[in-house]
């Protein structure tokens, strides 16, 4: 992938099929298996739902994509302010799904509320 | 695909949190029931006492039904995918190994995200992706025309979605897989000859027709009276006239043609709804 994605739409699930879609196409065109885009788009959606958690008074979801080292790096963010600690978040089942499918998961601390996590192309069984 | 779901907004059950307990977020002085995390070791510890397995399983459910229905809306009903999850948590607690530095959690959502994967891989994608590729463009291809008379423009997807009943999110990836799988039909004629590839494979074969009313008719003969094959073979075998049969048969020629008639009529009828035989069995 020559260049980082963002994408940004308004904080409803009636749009989050666009960001699910989105992070397909990259990791497909970077030739990540069927297993691991179907685990992208159960994490971005899982992902986009932390964001909500944290921040449930942002309007706009924001979602980066870069390609960090063979793995995919997605920072998905809100417009709004954190009412939750992350501690909070990371108790959730939401959380544990998130971790067990991606390489690292965590929740960034700087200004907005974003959940950042990457995911390498390997294979897994 | 997964379809847009209400859950985004809402937290997820918590697995950390002990059943029925309404969690106080300060765990700090109160008394802090213990977390999933800490009944399921000790769980673990009870292993492999069938009770304490039963409850690990009880005690993760949520999971695994949560993670089941993040695979709904494929074509595979709910309830066989939380089947599928139940079955993939049980394996998990059966194999989870507590030496290794990996919360159950982890392993167990792991585990059963890789079985509902593979279930539809196996049911599944190798078949199950062309078949319902196949379903979505047809079903997709079918309706923008239909769509394009009916609304006298080219439709949108959400038109798309709403008259085949899918969501956006298929169509999308129907009229994808229209591109993708775009194959060339047997009877389009090609670019190069004109004929298309079925009429270069396929000659027709007429004597096949002969044989099958021949076959056909030759069972009803064989149930004719004696009198009445006989009377159709100098008819139609030896090429007799009426009259000749009459003759040979020392009756009269009317009574040859009521009984050809009748006996042509028997072997129509016998043969059922099959086009009558061809004419030159009628007189």
């Amino acid at each position: 992938m020559p260049g980082d994605i963002e994408v940004s739409l308004p904080a409803q699930p009636e749009f989050l099929h666009i960001l699910r879609s989105v992070v397909a196409s990259a990791a497909a065109s970077m030739d990540f298996t069927i297993d691991a885009i179907d685990d992208l788009r159960l994490v971005v959606d899982e992902a986009c739902g932390q964001v909500l958690e944290l921040s449930p008074d942002s309007t706009v979801l924001k979602l980066a994509i870069s390609l960090r080292d063979g793995a995919l790096e997605l920072t998905v963010s809100g417009d709004g302010s954190s009412s939750k600690t992350p501690e909070e978040i990371k108790d959730s089942m939401a959380w544990t799904i998130l971790s067990a499918l991606s390489d690292s998961v965590d929740i960034e601390d700087g200004g907005l509320p974003a959940v950042r996590l990457t995911k390498s192309n390997r294979q897994i069984s | 695909m997964i379809v847009p779901t209400p859950e985004v907004e809402s937290t997820p059950p918590d697995p950390d949190s002990a059943p029925g307990a309404a969690v106080p977020e300060e765990p700090e002085e109160a008394v802090v029931p213990p977390t999933t995390a800490e009944i399921a070791d000790e769980l673990f510890q009870r292993l492999p006492d069938a009770a304490a397995r039963d409850e690990l399983v009880l005690l993760f459910r949520p999971l695994a039904r949560y993670l089941a229905r993040r695979f709904a809306g494929r074509g595979e009903p709910v309830e066989d995918l939380e089947q599928v999850a139940s079955i993939a948590l049980i394996k998990a607690v059966d194999r989870f190994d507590r030496g290794r530095q990996v919360k159950f959690s982890t392993y167990a959502t792991v585990t059963i995200v890789g079985e509902l994967k593979r279930h539809f891989r196996d049911k599944g994608w190798a078949l199950n992706v062309p078949r319902r590729v196949k379903e979505i463009s047809l079903h997709v291809e079918r309706a923008v025309s239909e769509l394009n008379q009916m609304l006298g423009h080219s439709p949108t997807v959400k038109e798309i979605a709403e008259y085949t009943g899918s969501t956006e999110e298929e169509v999308v990836e129907g009229i994808e897989a229209m591109h993708a799988y775009s194959t060339t039909p047997l009877d389009a004629p090609t670019d190069e000859d004109k004929s298309s590839p079925l009429n270069r494979l396929s000659i027709q074969d007429d004597s096949l027709e002969v044989l099958e009313s021949w076959v056909s008719v030759k069972s009803v003969l064989k149930t004719l009276p004696d009198r009445d094959r006989r009377i159709l073979h100098l008819r139609f075998f030896k090429g007799m006239t009426q009259t000749q049969i009459a003759a040979e048969l020392g009756i009269s020629q009317m009574h040859v043609s009521r009984l050809l008639s009748g006996t042509l009529r028997k072997v129509r009828d016998r043969l059922g709804p099959m086009e009558s035989p061809s004419a030159d069995l009628d007189e």
